[in-house]
């Protein structure tokens, strides 16, 4: 039986340069792609096609187009566009953005169904009601929510240490596992907009400082499951990245 | 070739019913598979196969498994719990689907 072809490293790396060239910047996309690529490559050139061919055809099979242009006034040129990789990764951002919007959702359920966050949540309320609410004590009060706020930052530390470590390779689990955390920014934003000043202020002091208490709260709970979220997706994509560097 | 566009409201239920009898494929397996089974006749695009994964995986019904195949990575996808449910009543939904188009396309009329 005659030996099937296979593609060498060297032929793959093309295809993953080929790649990035069209702008698929996620590794953890590109995967997927140049797996699919390299299999259709190899069986065209199993049925007596060349790998330049068989590249031209699967570069087709995925929407995009070889289009004929005339090169200014020489020769004609064939110029390969990537419509179809740009569609393939449009898709592909929407779907990742619910499974993060899904899996952050399931962390919430879970964080007001266990007895220990549930704890911890009421112990957080408690603490917040005594320095906001009860006392005037603005030393407390800052020190509670500088402890609250920096608690909350952990999930930041992985994409710093990323940072640091000077890794250029971009991760699209990654970069929206922290995207629905970023998102609760926003309710500190709403305290400074909300603070309560003359006398067209829309809420007064007392409401205000409901308000805030309730704020700092639920960011804490977007922050505190957003970590769990980030932290197993920072995991399972690292051992995976480790994997794909040692090819 | 028979008219695709029939088939493209089928295309995520037709990957369910893969996966569930074949443990775990990955995407070109897919296309291949379904080429070979229908001989030709349907042809699932790369553009179309792969967002219905990608959505089904959102979902929870697909899980997924990385390995090593000859100097690359490979993503397979498998039912997950749910995904298994979920073939089994998107099953019944095309059957049903079917038994009616069947109604409508070739009725057979009764005296009753």
């Amino acid at each position: 039986m005659k030996k099937k072809i296979k593609l060498t490293k060297e032929q793959i790396t093309y295809i993953d340069d080929y790649l990035k060239h069209h702008k698929v910047k996620y590794w953890d996309v590109r995967i997927e792609l140049l797996d699919h690529i390299v299999s259709d490559v190899e069986d065209r050139m199993n049925k007596k096609m060349s790998f330049d061919d068989a590249l031209i055809e699967a570069h087709k099979s995925f929407g995009n187009s070889m289009k004929m242009f005339w090169n200014s006034g020489i020769e004609y040129s064939i110029f390969a566009n990537g419509h179809g990789y740009k569609d393939f990764l449009i898709e592909k951002r929407k779907q990742i953005n619910r499974k993060y919007r899904k899996l952050l959702n399931e962390e919430l359920k879970n964080f007001f169904t266990s007895i220990n966050t549930l704890f911890l949540f009421f112990f957080l309320a408690l603490i917040l009601y005594f320095t906001i609410i009860f006392n005037d004590n603005k030393v407390l009060q800052i020190t509670v929510l500088v402890g609250v706020f920096l608690y909350s930052m952990r999930v930041y530390l992985f994409p710093l240490r990323h940072w640091i470590q000077k890794k250029k390779e971009k991760s699209i689990n990654l970069e929206f596992a922290v995207n629905y955390i970023l998102l609760s920014m926003l309710l500190l934003n709403f305290l400074s907009l909300l603070k309560p000043e003359g006398d067209s202020s829309l809420l007064n002091l007392q409401q205000y400082h409901w308000f805030f208490l309730v704020s700092v709260l639920f960011f804490f709970v977007i922050n505190y499951c957003g970590y769990v979220v980030y932290k197993r997706t920072y995991k399972y994509y690292s051992n995976l990245y480790n994997k794909l560097e040692n090819i | 070739m028979g008219n695709q566009k029939l088939y493209k409201g089928s295309l995520q239920t037709i990957i369910l019913k893969l996966l569930a009898q074949n443990d775990k494929m990955y995407g070109y397996e897919i296309t291949q598979k379904v080429k070979e089974l229908t001989k030709g006749e349907l042809k699932i695009t790369e553009g179309a196969l792969y967002p219905a994964l990608h959505k089904l995986e959102a979902d929870g019904l697909l899980d997924v498994e990385v390995a090593k195949v000859d100097n690359r990575l490979r993503k397979y996808y498998k039912l997950t719990e749910n995904g298994t449910k979920e073939t089994v009543s998107r099953l019944a939904e095309m059957e049903e689907f079917l038994r009616t188009m069947q109604t409508l396309v070739n009725p057979k009329f009764s005296l009753e």
